[in-house]
């Protein structure tokens, strides 16, 4: 949703007609040029149909039609016109009404939600720190390791996430290691353990239970307690799996950012006698603000948009603590007959990403 | 790395409603019985299978009746949604029971159940499966059952036999367990602890689907005898043993029971042949002996243009000869009770299973019950790891259930 076909119908492609007034090209008649501009407007649009055409069949089409079909029921089984309207039923199956859908779906947006606020900063410093890392003019090696760090990234998610598979099974390689590290034999089923982190943590504190105030208040069907739950430890595996393959491809536009510093400022800098920290904190960091803002915006979309991995790894379990919108989305829309809900699922979620970057956008551009 | 929900559903919508445009109608002329070009979809569960199912279709294109192309798909179910959406569906089709409401409520299918030769000799249980709002859709391929599926040299050693009611299966399981190996494991979901839930007389809805049934002192005597198992460590689930499923525990003797269906038999032949197992009866509980079938169906699209070939082709394929020649390199078993004992010649071992179609369950519901299906798996993961209650599971899964159902 990105790239917009405005851009190009508001620019035509500049032609001159060879015909066009030669003499006196500052002071045309009026009809004539709007003659004109009428002229090279069309030829601009004919220049343009194909890019249009394409983003027309492509884009606007399915998306609007997406948008007509969240107000319908309709089974995804037989043809679109055995589908009937429903109004605003399905919104508010999801958001009003309260019932399974209701109850799924926010369990979908806590899942996601933890799964943002923990993947969008790890994976952000962490590309961060590898770009200023294999930015270092002394760094021997330094084409091995950009290779090394982008390579996650370039390999096939779904291949990454049976890998993974295998890395958190009970008798993997993450609980040989924690085996190693600790005292005793641990054999933690890490894709099948439900408990949420915030939980565990307060259940260290001996709070293993709702307390009444947060059992009894409820949102969207979820009690306050669910809410709070934290990411499970299902879903943690999974938000390390996903900052894993992604820090590769952030590496790489922050490092891009990081070669953008003109060298000058730095010598510069240096001239004035300042250290090598505050130069990192007070030149490298401000100058960096944009190419944070684009990893933080991709990051926050894309993390909002976690499927495949969900998919291959735990299919929304355990206990529906993976389910994320995406995965919501496929299920209604394959496994229940309910294309409309599943629709209606990509619209809200379509929104809050637009609600999230709005904000990000005004939190980051308020500091300037 | 993602892919935009957004788009995915658009472009699914879109690809439907460019594809209807193009596609006309389903008229009522149900076409010549021969002399069609015929498509027919198929998943794959074996290479082995596909061999045999395209022999048969050579076989059939031979007679000179109909042509038949057949194509076999992966990511089977989107395949066949896609194209049902677009109104160009195949004639013939693969059609998995716990599907069937879905495609017989949005008028998918044309009613071909009974228009096969001597439908009546399909086991009642496998008609009910197929059958909506009292019409018969498609008849049964083929059928497995789940049964007891247990590790002969484990029981052996243990000096133990098959269990035959619930407390000799506590029994059996506490003799079998031992220290990180427990007794018994199967998936934690309603598929599997369904043949207890039947086994105490308890299921979620009433038969006729029309209400939920949970809130039932039986329900909770079933998913307590089966949490229990768990909490004492006789049993565990596939994934806390590093497993996928049941047959790869077995395989991997990291139980010596489990409960599974005749795929089974394929599973162990390919990925562990040295394994000595055999199949019991499951055992009896307090509403004595019940089990779970699961089918799939030979369905015929409401819009194909040739649906009299098509029937003449899913004829020939129930046919009791095909069928048996079908069912005979695999080990699920022929949808014919007259072939039950032929089938049974070339596989005495898999008797269990047969003989879990006279008291089966039907697993199939009504429109929209996948996600109460889901909220009682919910549950019962929760019960098998000890951190819900049986109160909590049954007041939720009714609930979500009654969402659904009404009232």
């Amino acid at each position: 949703m990105a790239d917009s076909p405005a851009d190009l119908s508001t620019a035509p492609a500049p032609c001159t007609p060879a015909r066009a007034h030669p003499l006196r090209p500052g002071r045309r008649p009026r009809r004539g040029r709007s003659r004109l501009a009428g002229r090279q407007g069309l030829a601009g649009w004919l220049f343009a149909s194909p890019a249009l055409l394409g983003l027309g069949v492509f884009l606007v089409a399915p998306i609007l039609l997406a948008l007509w079909v969240s107000f319908r029921e309709w089974s995804g089984l037989a043809p679109l016109e055995t589908s009937r309207p429903v109004g605003w039923d399905n919104y508010s199956d999801l958001l009003v009404e309260s019932g399974v859908a209701q109850n799924d779906f926010a369990k979908s947006l806590r899942n996601n939600l933890y799964y943002v606020l923990g993947v969008v900063p790890a994976q952000t410093f962490l590309a961060f720190a590898l770009a200023v890392l294999v930015n270092q003019k002394l760094l021997k090696g330094k084409t091995f390791f950009r290779t090394a760090f982008y390579f996650p990234s370039v390999t096939s998610s779904i291949a990454v996430a049976f890998i993974f598979i295998f890395i958190f099974s009970p008798t993997g390689l993450v609980n040989a290691l924690l085996s190693a590290l600790l005292p005793g034999t641990i054999s933690l089923v890490w894709l099948d353990e439900s408990t949420g982190l915030i939980h565990l943590l307060l259940g260290g504190f001996g709070v293993d239970s709702a307390p009444t105030l947060l059992a009894d208040h409820a949102f969207m069907g979820l009690s306050w307690w669910e809410w709070i739950s934290g990411p499970s430890v299902a879903l943690s595996a999974i938000m390390v799996l996903a900052t894993w393959t992604t820090i590769g491809t952030f590496m790489l536009i922050f490092l891009a950012g990081l070669q953008n510093i003109p060298e000058e400022i730095d010598e510069a800098a240096e001239l004035d006698g300042v250290t090598p920290r505050q130069r990192f904190f007070t030149i490298t960091v401000p100058m960096m603000k944009p190419t944070l803002f684009l990893v933080l915006t991709l990051g926050v979309i894309g993390t909002w948009q976690v499927f495949d991995q969900v998919y291959a790894m735990t299919s929304g379990g355990p206990q529906k603590t993976t389910f994320t919108p995406a995965y919501l989305v496929y299920r209604e829309g394959f496994h229940n007959a309910a294309m409309g809900r599943a629709a209606a699922i990509a619209f809200v979620l379509f929104v809050l990403i637009m609600a999230f970057t709005g904000v990000q956008r005004l939190l980051l551009r308020k500091e300037d | 790395m993602s892919l935009s929900p957004a788009r995915t559903a658009a472009a699914v919508t879109a690809a439907g409603l460019l594809v209807a445009l193009t596609g006309c109608g389903a008229s009522d002329d149900q076409g010549s019985a021969t002399g069609a070009k015929l498509t027919m979809y198929a998943h794959s569960s074996s290479p082995a299978e596909d061999e045999t199912l395209k022999k048969a279709i050579d076989s059939y294109n031979k007679r000179g009746r109909n042509t038949v192309s057949l194509k076999i798909l992966p990511e089977y179910d989107t395949a066949l949604q896609t194209a049902l959406a677009g109104g160009e569906p195949p004639d013939v089709f693969y059609l998995n029971d716990n599907k069937l409401p879905d495609m017989a409520k949005n008028g998918v299918l044309e009613p071909v159940g009974d228009k096969i030769d001597n439908p009546d000799d399909i086991y009642p249980s496998l008609r009910e499966s197929f059958t909506y709002d009292g019409v018969h859709y498609c008849p049964a391929k083929d059928f497995s059952t789940l049964q007891l599926v247990y590790d002969t040299e484990a029981f052996d050693k243990a000096g133990v036999e098959p269990p035959t009611t619930w407390d000799e299966l506590a029994a059996v399981a506490k003799k079998l367990s031992e220290k990180d190996r427990p007794a018994l494991s199967f998936n934690p979901e309603f598929y599997r602890w369904g043949v207890f839930l039947a086994q105490a007389g308890a299921w979620p809805t009433d038969d006729d689907v029309s209400r939920m049934t949970m809130d039932d002192p039986k329900m909770r005597t079933a998913l307590e005898h089966v949490a229990k198992l768990h909490a004492d460590g006789q049993a565990a689930t596939p994934q806390q043993l590093g497993v996928n499923w049941g047959g790869e525990a077995l395989g991997k003797g990291k139980a010596a029971m489990t409960i599974e269906g005749n795929w089974v038999v394929g599973a162990m032949e390919t990925d562990f042949p040295d394994v000595k197992y055999a199949v019991a009866e499951l055992p009896a509980g307090p509403a004595g002996k019940a089990t779970m079938a699961f089918s799939v169906c030979y369905g015929v699209a409401a819009a194909s243009k040739h649906k009299a070939a098509a029937i003449d082709l899913v004829t020939y394929l129930t046919s009791p000869e095909q069928q048996l020649a079908f069912t005979k390199e695999f080990p699920v078993m022929p949808s014919r009770q007259s072939l039950a004992e032929a089938w049974l010649a070339e596989k005495p071992e898999l008797k269990a299973f047969v003989a879990g179609a006279d008291y089966a369950k039907k697993s199939v519901f009504v429109p929209g019950f996948p996600t109460v299906i889901d909220t009682f798996n919910d549950g019962i993961q929760g019960l098998a790891k000890g951190n819900k209650k049986t109160d909590e599971v049954i007041t939720t899964t009714q609930k979500a259930g009654e969402d659904v159902l009404g009232g």
